[in-house]
């Protein structure tokens, strides 16, 4: 459970590097500094969350490793190659999935297959695979309007994942849900994730839901983000809902409570 | 029906309550306003007969039905070329705004050329140029044609453009990071999502066509149902002018329908109570 802030080292096992990224918005008086300075190394597997209240930048961070947002300053690199645009290795999970409503449930998990221009063909059989594992592969041939909010996100997720990413970026994925459906999703979600290991980076603003997934969660401060904590959650996996009522994991969750307070 | 009704009151405040209750069909809901129709001809045809107002000032309902009936076919002789001058029109309209609209949402000549100047343009009353396209076209179907193109096309522009670039964020994102060219974004995820609303604009622009044609009809024909009119204006003959005038309804209804029907077999993943 050490700060990990030190210069950063290009090692092997980094996944994503990122060094001293700032971002900020706007020009002169008037520009809004998002994220300031952030210094960060993500192992290759890791499941990390970024932790912080509304407008801290977590999701700007999010977009500059994704390579959709260009930091003002600072470099990011991903195994090692820097950071200049999207990659098709990364994918994401929106807080919303809008799912394009005149495709059905299968025909909008392909579309990142499609967009690509590849044979929407030889992705079929993974498209359902992963629409079975994450339970609405009845609803395959479905529209999303047909679906529930928490089966609309399965999807959202199955997107995601169809072109085999390395990197799955979520911003906020179940926020929109009820707390029940939620604690299904986070439970499905390391299921996934511990059959088919990737790196993942979470962005939340649940103490618990960041605790309760990560292997690592980093606390970010109001606007400018910056990193307050970095946190190694030494919680063993698999992990049940039960968890949750750990002494441990409440320990866990009221210093974190502490650090976001503060 | 367990709906609450705070809901439902909620919505018909808010102008939406345009959906069928439930378990109430689409066709019980429109008989509703079908009895409010009969209703209105019955005071109509009762009104005309008790105060004796002559034809000449208003027919009553079955004064108009029996005038039909005893000359149709020269309304339905009247009725081809306007229809199909309305079509036409409308089908020009349609390619046109179509191109227009691709082009304004795409391009920044467009956005900001092209669109501005589309805006302004439509503070010129179109039907006043109608003259003018006599002048220019001739006399002949060509021009009452044009004319309705005119008048019809902007509502295709507008809708198309704000189906075209009011794509969600999160998905032009997921564009950003996928799609290989923009040719791809815009084939795969702006155009389907642009066809509900290039729909909505058809239903406007439709109506607009036919008074296109009308107005053209109206300024130098020799037929159609706007000449009609005006023929039997002429003669001061009422009843022949709101025979036409009931014709001409009934064809706009038609093709209104036709639209409708259409729009809700393409855009089969629309909520039909949404529309």
């Amino acid at each position: 459970m050490s700060s990990q802030r030190a210069p950063l080292v290009l090692e092997a096992r980094a996944e994503i590097s990122l060094a001293g990224v700032s971002k900020s918005y706007g020009h002169g008086p008037k520009a809004v500094q998002a994220v300031d300075r952030i210094d960060l190394d993500i192992r290759h597997n890791e499941f990390i969350s970024f932790l912080g209240p509304s407008g801290c930048g977590k999701s700007t961070l999010m977009l500059m490793i994704a390579g959709l947002v260009e930091p003002t300053s600072g470099t990011i690199w991903t195994q090692g190659r820097k950071v200049v645009g999207p990659q098709r290795t990364t994918g994401i999970v929106f807080q919303d999935p809008v799912l394009l409503p005149w495709r059905t449930v299968l025909d909008n998990v392909l579309l990142p297959i499609e967009l690509m221009g590849e044979n929407v063909e030889s992705y079929r059989d993974h498209a359902l695979e992963l629409l079975n594992i994450s339970g609405i592969a009845d609803f395959a041939d479905h529209l999303p309007n047909e679906l529930s909010g928490g089966m609309r996100q399965r999807a959202g997720i199955c997107r995601a994942l169809v072109q085999y990413p390395t990197l799955l970026l979520m911003d906020e994925p179940f926020s929109a849900l009820d707390a029940m459906t939620r604690d299904d999703m986070n439970l499905e979600l390391l299921r996934i994730w511990e059959r088919d290991r990737k790196t993942v980076v979470f962005i939340t603003h649940s103490i618990s839901e960041a605790i309760f997934l990560s292997d690592r969660v980093i606390v970010m401060s109001k606007r400018p983000g910056r990193i307050i904590e970095d946190i190694t959650i030494a919680l063993p996996r698999p992990r049940l809902i039960e968890l949750q009522e750990t002494m441990q994991f409440t320990q866990l969750r009221a210093r974190v409570r502490k650090l976001i307070e503060h | 029906m367990s709906r609450p009704h705070g809901k439902h009151v909620y919505l018909a405040l808010m102008g939406r309550s345009l959906a069928p209750r439930q378990g109430e069909t689409r066709v019980s809901g429109a008989l509703w306003a079908f009895g409010l129709f009969l209703f209105i001809l019955v005071i109509w045809q009762f009104t005309v007969s008790f105060f004796e107002i002559p034809d000449i000032i208003l027919p009553s309902p079955t004064d108009i039905a029996y005038y039909l009936i005893r000359r149709d076919s020269l309304f339905i002789s009247h009725l081809w070329p306007t229809l199909f001058q309305t079509i036409w029109g409308f089908a020009l309209a349609v390619a046109g705004g179509i191109v227009l609209a691709v082009i304004v949402a795409l391009t920044e000549f467009g956005r900001r050329a092209v669109m501005p100047l589309l805006v302004v343009a439509q503070i010129v009353p179109k039907i006043a140029v109608a003259p003018l396209f006599m002048l220019w076209f001739g006399l002949g179907d060509l021009s009452r044609v044009l004319i309705a193109f005119l008048v019809a096309f902007f509502p295709i522009v507008i809708n198309t453009v704000s189906g075209l670039s009011s794509v969600d964020h999160n998905v032009v994102l997921l564009g950003r990071a996928f799609a290989r060219s923009r040719w791809k974004f815009f084939l795969k995820i702006q155009l389907p999502h642009a066809v509900p609303y290039l729909f909505d604009g058809m239903k406007v622009s439709i109506t607009l066509a036919i008074i296109g044609v009308i107005v053209a009809e109206f300024v130098s024909s020799q037929r159609g149902l706007g000449y009609l009119i005006m023929f039997g204006n002429g003669r001061l003959d009422t009843e022949m002018m709101m025979t036409a005038i009931v014709v001409l309804s009934l064809m706009g209804l038609a093709l209104y329908g036709v639209i409708a029907l259409f729009a809700r077999m393409v855009v089969y993943w629309r909520n039909p109570n949404e529309v």
